[in-house]
């Protein structure tokens, strides 16, 4: 078990009660898809992982491995075959304002506009948001401003080419301020400029607030620049190969700490990690 | 919202413009028949009450207009009603069931089956429970509108992507935000067929009720002109039985220039 997840998840504590930093604890979680015809699929295999409130993790897995299903655990979309996952307060009750979720595909509405889909969080759980749409309209100008989509605000989504509908799920997705945010490979369909860009920019639109995040991605590169800490998957049945933390200052991050020593060679060694399997 | 509208305006006149082209079509396709029609009558120097000509069959229709007319019309009503019955019931039974999975993998066999059963030999007992009125010519009618609907709702419902059903899932959206926002948008296309393909058989469910047991519409006019062996009058109610089907054939195409544009465009 990491050091970080023994530390928080002390020996006879209910697997209810979560201490108060965390947001999410994974212990000795197992999942498979079961029967339909194809028999039994090992996907996860003893998963122990805890999300603190204000960490930003990256999860890095070959294709496969089962870092979206991962992620739907971790929403509460699915549950676990054995094991078990205690969220903080609320977070699970509340999801639609507590939590948000990147999904690997953008699923956009094909009946509204780029800036319904936005606000379509507001809408289906209008009672959740205290604040409320003129906050969210707020939010609105700012994130599509940031992600380069104010020109096409009213265009239909099959009218956006593919890393722009991305980009559009990525304004839904941050609209609200969570407690937890969970990326499954947001940045896939974009150019590498505009993804370092956005990569930046969502770090330290995550890095002012309290959230925590975990941001699957399949670049050593991404994780190590994006994220305060890196776990790695096997692949499929998978465990934890490894949970180690980024050497680099946390807060905001600029382009520049790419060139830096420590974090190339950070990159290696993940990239070693990953390579020995 | 000013784009909605125009959204709207432009689905209108595009409405327009292939409603017309549809009416083009089928006048072209009429002409074509009729001119066939005659040809044949002619070649063969066919006799009245074998084949009526055109021009016989115009002339019974314009000895007395009112009459066919009053009668067309009666059983346009009774169709119409059972349309709005069937597809209203139908539409509720698709919610409740795609609602409600167990019982939805228990009833969809037995639903499917039942589109198998030749529903107009139910015509006999119909008029028996409900006599030879109204009642079953729109039920008769709504039976046959009932199962199109409800099963092509449903595939319809099912066939949406898990993606989506996840995501309302995530914002724990209810079941009528659901269908408001994703399960009939994203089915409309296939309801819409599916209405199409009813509204033609509520019109023969109709006619099948009429020709079992009745004093008025269509199917009545029919049966009647065949016993008195009035053969072109025989014709104009068959024709008017045709263009009828046509014309409740095409109806529910109205729905789609009605409703928003953007939602045509079904999941991608
Ligand atoms: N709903 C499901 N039913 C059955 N099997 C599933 C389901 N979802 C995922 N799987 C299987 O679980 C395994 C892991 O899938 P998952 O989508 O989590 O992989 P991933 O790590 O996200 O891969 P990628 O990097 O390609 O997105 C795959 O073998 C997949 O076939
Ligand atoms: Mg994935």
């Amino acid at each position: 078990m990491p050091l970080l997840a023994r530390e928080l998840l002390n020996v006879g504590m209910s697997p209810d009660a979560l201490p108060s930093a965390a947001l999410v604890a994974l212990t000795g979680v197992h999942l498979s898809f079961g029967g339909g015809g194809n028999g039994e699929l090992k996907v996860l295999d003893g998963i122990d992982l805890v999300i603190p409130r204000g960490e930003f993790l990256a999860v890095l897995g070959p294709s496969g491995c089962g870092k979206s299903t991962l992620l739907r655990l971790v929403a509460g979309l699915l549950s676990p075959t054995a094991g078990s996952i205690s969220w903080s307060e609320g977070l699970i009750e509340r999801r639609p304002s507590r939590m948000a979720m990147n999904f690997q595909k953008p699923v956009l509405l094909p009946w509204l506009s780029l800036e319904q889909n936005a606000l379509l969080p507001f809408n289906l759980a209008k009672s959740e948001f205290d604040k409320g749409m003129a906050e969210a309209k707020e939010r609105l100008e700012r994130l599509l401003q940031l992600t380069g989509l104010e020109p096409f605000r009213h265009y239909l989504p099959h009218e956006l080419s593919g890393g722009m509908q991305m980009r559009a799920a990525l304004v839904r997705t941050l609209i609200v301020q969570p407690d937890l945010v969970l990326m499954d490979e947001p940045f896939a369909a974009i150019d590498e400029l505009t993804r370092e860009g956005l990569g930046r920019d969502f770090r330290s639109i995550v890095a002012r607030s309290d959230a925590g995040t975990i941001f699957v991605t399949h670049s050593i590169h991404e994780a190590a620049f994006l994220a305060d800490r890196v776990v790695i998957l096997s692949p499929r049945p998978s465990r934890i190969l490894a949970d180690l933390a980024v050497p680099l200052p946390g807060g905001e991050r600029d382009i520049s700490q790419r060139r830096n020593d420590v974090y190339l060679d950070f990159c290696d060694s993940l990239r070693e990690i990953i390579a020995n399997g | 919202m000013a784009d909605s509208r125009q959204d709207l305006l432009k689905g209108f006149s595009l409405g327009l413009r292939t409603g017309a082209a549809t009416v083009t079509n089928i006048a072209l396709a009429v002409a074509f028949i009729v001119a066939l029609w005659w040809s044949i009558v002619a070649i063969f120097s066919l006799p009245t009450f074998l084949l009526p000509s055109p021009a016989e069959v115009a002339l019974a229709f314009f000895h007395r207009p009112a009459f066919f007319l009053q009668h067309a019309q009666v059983t346009a009503y009774h169709a119409a009603l059972g349309f709005i019955i069937g597809n209203s019931l139908g539409v509720a039974l698709a919610i409740v069931l795609y609602r409600f999975t167990r019982i939805r993998t228990l009833t969809m066999p037995v639903l499917i089956s039942f589109q198998a059963i030749p529903i107009v030999a139910l015509a006999p007992i119909l008029i028996v429970w409900f006599g030879t009125g109204m009642a079953s010519k729109v039920v008769m009618a709504s039976i046959l509108c009932f199962f199109p609907i409800v099963i092509n709702t449903l595939q319809a419902f099912s066939s949406i992507d898990r993606d989506y059903a996840e995501l309302f899932d995530f914002y724990r959206a209810n079941y009528a935000q659901k269908l408001k926002l994703l399960l009939f948008p994203a089915s409309f296309t296939s309801i819409v067929a599916a209405m199409q393909i009813s509204a033609g058989l509520a019109v023969v469910g109709t006619i099948v009720a009429e020709l079992t047991g009745s004093d008025r519409g269509l199917g009545h006019v029919l049966l009647n002109t065949s016993f008195r062996f009035e053969i072109p009058s025989m014709f104009v109610a068959m024709v008017l039985s045709a263009l009828l089907g046509i014309v409740f054939f095409n109806m529910p195409r109205v729905l789609r220039y009605v409703i928003p544009r953007s939602w045509k465009l079904g999941l991608v």
